[in-house]
């Protein structure tokens, strides 16, 4: 019963391209997704901004206020000096996984954030396994850190991506029980569909403990404080991206916030209702719920000790997934039965 | 089978130019071996060739977090070399002045502290805000924020201006408040205090027998400090009791360091009602100053990090010999004894409770 | 666990910001601030004793002609100089001060021995 021969695969590509429909379906999807990149990017820019100058506000400080009206353009004059700078492999590193794995942990995060829908009529439309398929990328980030690592060459590069993977891969387990605890409630898997579930009521005041939990793990996942193991520059400089050159740490300064805006966007989507408010486009009130709950993380950031790694595992494995596991059992005792 | 990593001299978390060589045993430290002499500056060899009063200079950039301290050591040495007494007026001013500036360094300490665990730099600048109070006191004062070089002999360089009382009161009381919110701060993370109770256990014998001083010996249990057991100027009408704590972790060795900040601010307040009117102005400086009658002096003096030892052979215009035993040399020698059977990520925290300024360390 | 850090975070993000914007505010000083040095030339009776208290071998008396002939007078390299006073503490004539001025920036390390008439004023 081979029907996959070579010959079958080229006819059904051939048809494919050749038909009107499918091209102008292309079409659309290509500028949905080049216009949505670009107002990610700048977003994550805004981001990184705003994380500046609040800082800086709670340390009783300016921020940056000399580069563009209110320091607007520093961030840009950074990125700018940082790319013009030389670009060099360290000897004892692997040169073609170098030069790859960063550049592709920022277009996989950009891709998960094409994924979710930003209004309730655009994008790639209703897929029935939407949330599934959005965690299930999202679990390729430990991989690239990994391969990050071990193509650094330097042993405090493959000891911090060691920790981080470690770290990455015990928090995702409390993070996927309250995902089916979340479909649980929405009877669906479907993004859209969970959104417009919580048109009564947000599910952050249905699941506050679930809340709990996903918030922990999110800021595990993004490796904000307290969980920034990575960039604990006072025990490792800067783990393993202690040998990266300057043009790709421009990349891995963009990816941090880029992470930040999608783990703020996947949170508003699942506990705070999403894109429903009144009056404006739902597209605004997603990405003002997105930016007070960045502004929290960034609020977390400035007061939080960094968490030693033991203690870090035992409260994943030991705290949270009890947990979660109690949330699930409660949300399916109150809600489904 | 143990491996050596080298945490090299330009770290951003080493509170200076320190290298450590550790050997760790998967992540357990089994031995650390301190490095120093990057900032040697040979200040006991520069000391031989000048006058006693152009030495003042130098003296204080030994300590550059607290410079009074070492500024007053030294002049101390040199009134007894000559022998001067110093005014009644001028003891308290001086004692005044020297709590002041231990405020300030514990303040500085416990920014960096908190930087080296893990915060992004929040209470750093918070207690710089809070020094920076003090030192704008000290510029009224001496002519400068940092190295004030206003000891002369026999007093000090001028007297205090007419609203410093005022100014430091106030001062004072807005710093009580921000080191209580601090302590609250720190001590209701559930993490800080897993990082510091328990890490870094210096037994009170071994502290005694490797000759650990200031907030280190009494966290530890030891209840010693120069300004009670040997004390001077005005310390003992004011009512100076040393803070001891009995648990000898980090947490303790943090606790002496607020608990003092508390003291001191408690005695500069005693100081300013019990302080006598008269004349604090020392001998000012002339090419032809007294020349030294005694021949060996020693001095004593509670330094922020601990205790500060000066011996000097006295010839008629220079010292001939000057020799400073500074306490952050002894409290990292410590560090060999403190750091074993603890993980990698402690070797900071614990370096951080233990104040050092390698400055201090090099001489 | 970290709720009551949290509300003093918060709480601070209203409290005044503390470090001045520097070229468009400045510093207030008090008066006896030890900063650039400023020499009153007529009144320098070329004792030298400048030159001898200084610890670090700043000072160097240089000869500069005046209305009166040629005289010594003192000439300081800002690089070495410790600011600590002593100098002005020994001028018998107190010729030789220690100003406010703390803006002093040039293009040049040369610049920086300033010769006694560019010590006025």
């Amino acid at each position: 019963m081979l029907t996959f021969s070579i010959s079958a695969i080229a006819n059904w590509l051939v048809s494919l391209l050749s038909s009107a429909s499918v091209v102008k379906q292309a079409e659309g999807l290509a500028a949905y997704a080049i216009g949505v990149a670009i107002l990610i990017m700048a977003f994550a820019y805004f981001l990184g901004w705003l994380e500046r100058k609040i800082i800086a506000k709670v340390q009783a400080r300016h921020g940056p206020t000399v580069v563009g009206k209110y320091g607007l353009l520093q961030n840009l004059a950074d990125f700018m000096k940082l790319l013009a700078k030389s670009n060099f492999f360290p000897k004892s590193s692997d040169k073609l996984l170098f030069a790859v794995a960063l550049p592709a942990m920022l277009a996989l995060s950009i891709f998960l954030i094409l994924l979710l829908p930003l209004a309730p009529s655009t994008g790639i439309g209703n897929m029935t396994n939407g949330l599934l398929i959005v965690f299930a990328l999202f679990a390729f980030m430990p991989l690239l850190i990994f391969i990050n690592g071990i193509a650094s060459g330097n042993k405090f590069g493959e000891i911090s991506a060691q920790r981080s993977v470690i770290m990455i891969m015990s928090y995702e387990i409390p993070m996927l029980i309250v995902i089916a605890s979340i479909g649980m409630l929405a009877h669906s898997y479907d993004l859209v569909n969970i959104v417009e579930s919580q048109a009564h009521i947000w599910y952050i005041f249905l699941m506050p403990l679930g809340f709990f939990v996903f918030f922990v793990a999110m800021l595990a996942e993004l490796e904000r404080s307290p969980f920034d193991l990575r960039e604990a520059d006072s025990e490792l400089i800067a783990g393993w991206l202690t040998d990266v050159s300057a043009p790709y740490y421009t990349l891995a300064l963009f990816l941090d916030y880029t992470k930040m805006f999608l783990g703020s966007l996947i949170v508003v989507i699942l506990f705070f209702g999403g894109w429903s408010g009144y009056g404006l486009l739902p597209v605004f009130w997603l990405v003002v719920k997105a930016l007070i709950f960045a502004i929290f993380v960034m609020l977390l950031r400035a007061t939080a000790v960094r968490m030693k790694l033991d203690r870090l595992l035992r409260f994943g494995w030991l705290a949270l997934m009890p947990l979660a596991l109690i949330n699930l059992i409660v949300a399916y005792l109150l809600f489904v039965m | 089978m143990t491996t050596k990593i080298n945490i090299g001299p330009i770290h951003p978390s080493t509170h200076g130019v320190l290298r450590l060589v550790v050997e760790l045993d998967g992540d357990t430290i089994v031995g650390v071996e301190p490095h120093i002499g990057f900032l040697h500056r040979g200040v006991e060899k520069l000391a031989e060739n000048r006058m006693y009063m152009q030495n003042i200079g130098y003296m204080e950039k030994i300590d550059y977090v607290a410079p009074m301290a070492y500024d007053d050591a030294y002049v101390a040495a040199v009134e007894e070399a000559m022998g001067v007494e110093v005014k009644e007026r001028a003891k308290y001013i001086r004692t005044i002045l020297l709590e002041l500036q231990r405020i300030a360094s514990h303040l500085l300490w416990l920014g960096t502290m908190a930087n080296d665990l893990g915060q992004f730099y929040t209470l750093f600048m918070w207690t710089f805000r809070d020094r920076d109070k003090i030192l704008r006191l000290l510029q009224e004062h001496a002519g400068a924020r940092m190295f004030y070089l206003n000891m002369r002999p026999g007093g000090v360089v001028r007297d205090l201006p007419p609203d410093f009382e005022e100014n430091t009161l106030q001062v004072l009381d807005y710093i009580e408040k921000r080191i209580t919110e601090y302590e609250h701060y720190l001590e209701s993370n559930q993490v800080f205090i897993e990082r510091t109770k328990g890490i870094g256990v210096l037994s009170r014998e071994m502290a005694i027998e490797l000759g650990a001083t200031g907030p280190v010996l009494r966290g530890s249990g030891v209840n010693y400090d120069t300004r009670s057991n040997k004390p001077y100027y005005a310390y003992s009408e004011l009512g100076f009791r040393p803070q001891v704590m009995f648990a000898g972790d980090s947490f303790a060795r943090y606790k002496v360091r607020m608990l003092e900040m508390k003291e001191s601010i408690r005695m500069v307040r005693e100081a300013f009602k019990k302080i006598p009117e008269g004349d604090a102005v020392g001998m000012p400086v002339r090419l032809i100053m007294p020349q030294a009658k005694n021949k060996i002096v020693t001095v004593n003096r509670e330094t922020p990090r601990g205790e500060a030892f000066i011996y000097m052979i006295a010839d008629k215009e220079r010292p001939y010999r000057l020799s400073i035993r500074t306490p952050s040399f002894i409290n990292l020698s410590l560090i060999n004894e403190i750091a074993k059977g603890s993980r990698l990520a402690d070797l900071f925290a614990i370096l951080g409770s233990l104040d050092l300024v390698m400055a201090d360390v090099d001489l | 666990m970290l709720i009551k850090s949290l509300a003093k975070t918060a709480k601070s993000l209203k409290d005044p910001r503390f470090t001045i914007d520097y070229p468009n505010e400045k510093e207030q000083l008090s008066d006896n601030e030890r900063y650039m040095l400023r020499l009153d030339m007529p009144t320098c009776i070329s004792c030298g004793a400048c030159e001898r208290v200084c610890p670090n071998k700043t000072i160097t008396m240089v000869d500069t002609p005046t209305e009166k002939g040629v005289k010594k007078m003192p000439q300081v390299d800002i690089e070495r100089c410790l600011f600590c006073g002593l100098c002005q503490e020994v001028c018998p004539t107190k010729c030789l001060t220690l100003t406010k001025g703390y803006d002093f920036e040039a293009y040049d390390k040369r610049q920086f021995v300033k010769r006694p008439e560019e010590l006025e004023g």
